[in-house]
């Protein structure tokens, strides 16, 4: 039986007003926009990038072939431990526009650094750097970043960018110069693990045809 | 001033996947659905869990939505049915010799209906996790003893009986409660 006790409290539960944390929404948006699949089985992973690339290729070759059309060939990277597909769709003016950058990726182990690196990336770089890879912000685009320098540059760099100014390294100079006033600031406590995370984050996140500046 | 949308024209956009769309939806109900995962958890990572799952379950079937009721009423019979499916895998126990007879004392609130809120949250947590569950679908669902049979996996009167001893529990408990308050 149900009586008024019950009614009070139902009453007093209407007055609950407190918000989920900021980053909920950021997970349920992974997993209903279809982001990463590291837990479905490889038979099933495989036949779905076939139907896609399958998609993909027919619409290329049927539809009307502007340069941007090429881009919608995933590209691999890193061992075939993940696949990159980006798409693009036309807009209401008749422009191309990113639409989505879907990432496929296939091992547990990598998984979690992805996560780990996203959550660094998150608290460390996305104050400047965009967390897509390919919009100019505070800081440059980082999209394909590790194909242009290397990883003892990129470690060394992103601890103490300004020390390698100083020190006049080259390409740390050629940077500065495109860059300044915008000062870097320096993250001396990121241990290599942590680096490593962030770096292949931004692989992962990078879409398949994006040359870095 | 910008209109409210209606539900309706919301879902529409959700079921073709704008994604401004579905970030929306789960602004407009997110409060409401979180305070209902408060009351179903223990504690607020598990509230965070049940929200979490339950949303994805509520935008992967929104398309059963059949507008044979609010929308708000569906997604928390969807997310209902998710927080239990959780629940079972952490498996129950209805143990009829706990003590039911003094709740751990919720501690004093002031007079804010979010404070009182809170308070009566803490304090249906208070209840051993079966008792909980039977609480929360009884009293605050408005399930029948029937349909939360159907639900745990147990017998009629045994959801009578678990209830009967959680309400007399809370009741206790709320009183005090009040005259803490007052």
């Amino acid at each position: 039986m149900r009586d008024e006790f019950e009614k009070e409290l139902q009453d007093i539960l209407i007055g609950f007003d407190r918000q989920p944390e900021a980053g909920a929404w950021d997970e349920i948006k992974w997993r209903i926009q279809g982001r990463v699949f590291s837990f479905l089985s490889p038979s099933v992973f495989l036949w779905g990038t076939v139907a896609i690339l399958l998609g993909g290729w027919m619409w290329w070759q049927l539809g009307p072939s502007t340069p941007l059309e090429q881009k919608n060939k995933p590209v691999p990277i890193e061992n075939d431990l993940f696949r990159v597909h980006t798409v693009y769709s036309m807009d209401k003016k008749g422009e191309w526009q990113l639409s989505s950058i879907d990432t496929v990726i296939l091992d547990e182990a990598l998984y979690a650094v992805f996560k780990t690196g996203r959550s660094l990336f998150k608290r460390n770089c996305g104050v400047c750097h965009a967390v897509d890879m390919i919009t100019r912000a505070s800081g440059p685009a980082l999209g394909g970043i590790t194909q242009l320098r290397s990883r003892e540059w990129l470690y060394a760099f992103t601890r103490n960018s300004q020390a390698m100014i100083a020190a006049g390294d080259p390409i740390a100079l050629e940077v500065w110069n495109k860059w300044k006033p915008a000062v870097m600031t320096p993250f001396l406590s990121l241990t290599d693990e942590e680096l490593k995370a962030i770096y292949a984050f931004i692989d992962i996140k990078t879409p398949g045809d994006f040359v870095p500046e | 001033m910008e209109i409210p949308e209606s539900d309706s024209a919301l879902i529409r956009r959700c079921l073709k996947k704008d994604r401004k769309a579905q970030f929306e939806l789960y602004e407009k109900y997110k409060v409401r659905l979180f305070g209902l995962c408060q009351r179903y958890a223990r504690s607020e990572a598990e509230a965070h869990d049940f929200l979490q799952e339950g949303f994805v379950k509520i935008f992967r079937s929104l398309s059963q939505y059949r507008a044979d009721g609010p929308l708000i009423k569906w997604m928390e019979r969807v997310m209902i049915n998710r927080i239990l499916s959780l629940l079972r895998k952490k498996r129950m126990p209805m143990d009829d010799k706990v003590d039911l007879q003094n709740l751990p004392f919720v501690q004093k609130v002031n007079s804010e209906p979010s404070e009182k809120a809170e308070a009566v949250i803490q304090l249906i947590r208070q209840l051993p996790p079966g008792y909980q569950t039977v609480f929360n679908l009884y009293a605050l669902e408005g399930y029948s003893h029937k349909e939360i049979a159907q639900v745990l996996g147990i017998s009629e009167s045994t959801s009578r009986s678990q209830y009967a001893r959680a309400r007399k529990a809370v009741r206790a408990a709320f009183q005090k409660l009040k005259s803490v308050d007052s």
